[in-house]
């Protein structure tokens, strides 16, 4: 059941305020100074320690919980402090939600500003409102305050306890993507694909990092967000949302600005992770998939993609008894034991020839080859029930012959790779 | 014959597989998904029921510290109250997995409610098959449905997830979707972000 806490403790003295302590999770107000410089930047840092298998939350929670919200006491000479974000991570629920946040420890960051305050004590205050969550969730709300002293001067002394433990995290808040060497971003809306309308994000100048890399997006106010998949290219990175209108109906909007973060990356053989604000545009359907020829593809020609796909499909019927070249007689069955078992090795051949087309054709133009599959095998197996009429098995055949004839045709007519040059250079993309 | 016609499907299917959608259903505009279910009170409820009326779906969890909180501050009923009389029905439904420790029987669940001053039908959905047909995450969820069996409005009940602003400062997006609702004109906004405990599924 729900217990929140209203605590007020005593200011503590020094780096750290004490600790808010409760069943699940334990949070301090701590900076890096034994003695705080009175001009300029200061850091300070929200310290959480969380009990096995429960966390906090990034500043988009996903699909439930809240991020934490913390109002900073005013302090003479102290501007507004800004609590900043380390690269979060993904936490799945049950029900397919998922969580955005922290587990284990975390260090929020904090940037304010000092001018020369009065005394030599700067006393600062945070009421702090956070959930703490592992399958349950509580809510828990405090008032953390603090003694900082302040140096004499422009020097500052940093505590040997909390200046490492601030320095490590501030390590992990994501860097502007603009800010890195050779790394750039690119960005669009994707109106078609086999999966409806899509975010695609392209990080040039990056590697994957030693885990998958991920991808957090801010909560967008017109758009609802699937799961991101990452794509490693030989330059960087892809990665690819769904996107589907909070609105049923409503189509994508011109232009629209998305906040996100890239994690588990490496840039120069360090790990990374990025942030960027991007303005981004719809791009036409036909290129909506990304590098429609790669090297990954397994057949880079859409025609022969096709033509090997309908031989595999034709292979799949002979071996399945449906195609007879003679005329069936009376009690003749082709076939054999072990010959089934190759058909569906036939029929694998053709799905992985069309994956290999999904990377080249457009979508529509898949699922006309598709139909002309499915076409071809049904003139089949009615021409195998028509034994005893000839004109009929002539006229099912040629029908046979026309859906196979037809299925490279549709891919030549529907490739993306002519296109996708010249949209290389619609991409709208404004990185901030 | 079967097993050519069965090979056929296997083949149909596969190729299907690859154009599953992304997103569960229950966006604003789309057809409420239709749904039959047992109350606490022991009585059976249907969304086919309400036909022509406005119906406002609360997704709760007594044991869940947002769902409690507007229980005991009276969120909710206040707005039944308010709006009851105005052709706007209000149901609660609880989708907590009967696994989860957090599941209420019967007669935990009435008696919480009458606790709490809960002056609505709260209904079981122990499969999860309505969450998840309407894409509830989070307790509380709410959904305005229309006359015309629309759903007008998909998440937050206001703006105050932490429970720190006066609730007189607080926007109540369903007080102000089921106001919109009843004029006739566009429920603005019409989705937010629902905030809360995730769904016990």
């Amino acid at each position: 059941m729900a217990i929140v806490l209203l605590l007020a403790t005593a200011p503590a003295w020094g780096a750290a305020s004490d600790w808010a302590v409760n069943e699940q999770s334990r949070v301090r107000l701590i900076t890096p100074y034994r003695t705080a410089p009175r001009e300029g930047e200061i850091r300070l840092g929200l310290h959480f320690k969380l009990a096995p298998g429960w966390h906090v939350y990034w500043k988009n929670s996903g699909d439930a919980g809240f991020p934490p919200v913390v109002v900073f006491g005013k302090a003479a000479g102290l501007d507004e402090p800004e609590l900043l974000w380390p690269a979060p991570e993904r936490f799945e629920l049950p029900g397919d939600l998922v969580a955005f946040g922290y587990e284990d420890e975390v260090v929020y960051p904090v940037r304010a500003r000092l001018s020369n305050p009065p005394g030599n004590v700067l006393k600062l205050s945070a009421d702090v409102d956070y959930l703490v969550c592992e399958v349950d969730c509580v809510p828990y709300r405090y008032t953390l305050t603090l003694d900082q002293p302040l140096a004499e001067g422009a020097s500052a002394a940093s505590d040997p306890a909390t200046e490492p433990l601030i320095t490590s995290w501030w390590s992990r808040l994501p860097a502007p993507a603009a800010s890195l060497a050779g790394v750039t971003i690119e960005g669009a809306l994707v109106t078609g694909g086999a999966t409806g309308p899509a975010l695609e994000i392209r990080v040039q100048g990056v590697q994957p990092g030693a885990d998958t890399p991920g991808l957090f997006l801010e909560t967008h106010e017109e758009l609802d967000t699937g799961k991101p998949e990452a794509r490693t290219t030989d330059g960087g990175v892809i990665f690819r949302v769904p996107l589907r209108p909070k609105v049923a109906g409503r189509a994508l909007p011109q232009e629209t600005g998305f906040a996100w973060t890239a994690t588990h990356l490496a840039h120069e053989g360090r790990p990374v992770s990025l942030e960027a604000r991007q303005t981004v545009a719809p791009r036409a359907a036909a290129t909506a998939t990304p590098a429609p020829v790669s090297r990954e593809s397994i057949v880079r020609n859409p025609v022969l993609a096709t033509v090997l796909a309908v031989g595999a499909a034709l292979l799949a019927l002979w071996l399945w008894g449906q195609l007879d070249l003679r005329r069936p007689t009376e009690g003749s069955d082709s076939r054999r034991p072990g010959r089934e078992a190759l058909g569906f090795a036939a029929v694998a051949a053709v799905l992985g020839l069309l994956y290999a087309l999904s990377r080249q054709i457009s979508f529509e133009g898949l699922a006309w080859v598709e139909l002309t599959l499915l076409g071809m095998s049904l003139c089949a197996w009615l021409r195998r029930k028509a034994a005893d009429r000839r004109a009929l098995r002539l006229v099912l055949g040629l029908g046979l012959l026309a859906c196979a004839l037809t299925a490279p045709w549709l891919a030549d007519r529907n490739r993306l790779h002519d296109q996708h040059v010249s949209i290389e250079e619609e991409i709208v993309c404004v990185a901030t | 014959m079967r097993s050519n016609l069965m090979k056929s499907a296997m083949l149909l299917a596969g190729l299907t597989l690859a154009a599953l959608p992304a997103f569960a259903a229950g966006a604003v505009g789309e057809t409420a998904p239709a749904f039959s279910l047992q109350g606490v009170d022991g009585k059976s409820y249907s969304l086919a029921d309400y036909k022509g009326k406005v119906v406002v779906l609360e997704w709760v969890n007594p044991n869940c510290p947002f769902s409690d909180r507007h229980a005991r501050e009276k969120t909710m009923s206040a707005l039944n109250t308010k709006y009851g009389q105005k052709q706007v029905v209000w149901l609660g439904i609880n989708s907590t997995n009967p696994s989860q420790r957090e599941f209420l029987k019967p007669a935990e669940h009435l008696a919480y409610n009458q606790k709490t001053g809960i002056n609505y039908p709260v209904l079981y959905d122990e499969t999860g098959k309505t969450g998840k047909a309407y894409g509830a995450k989070t307790t509380p969820h709410m959904f305005i449905i229309d006359p015309q069996g629309k759903i007008a409005y998909n998440g937050a009940i206001d703006d105050d997830p932490s429970g720190r602003k006066a609730k007189a400062e607080r926007v109540n997006f369903v007080d102000g979707g089921l106001s919109a609702e009843l004029a006739s004109k566009a429920i603005d906004p019409a989705a937010t972000k629902p905030y809360g405990c995730g769904v016990k599924y």
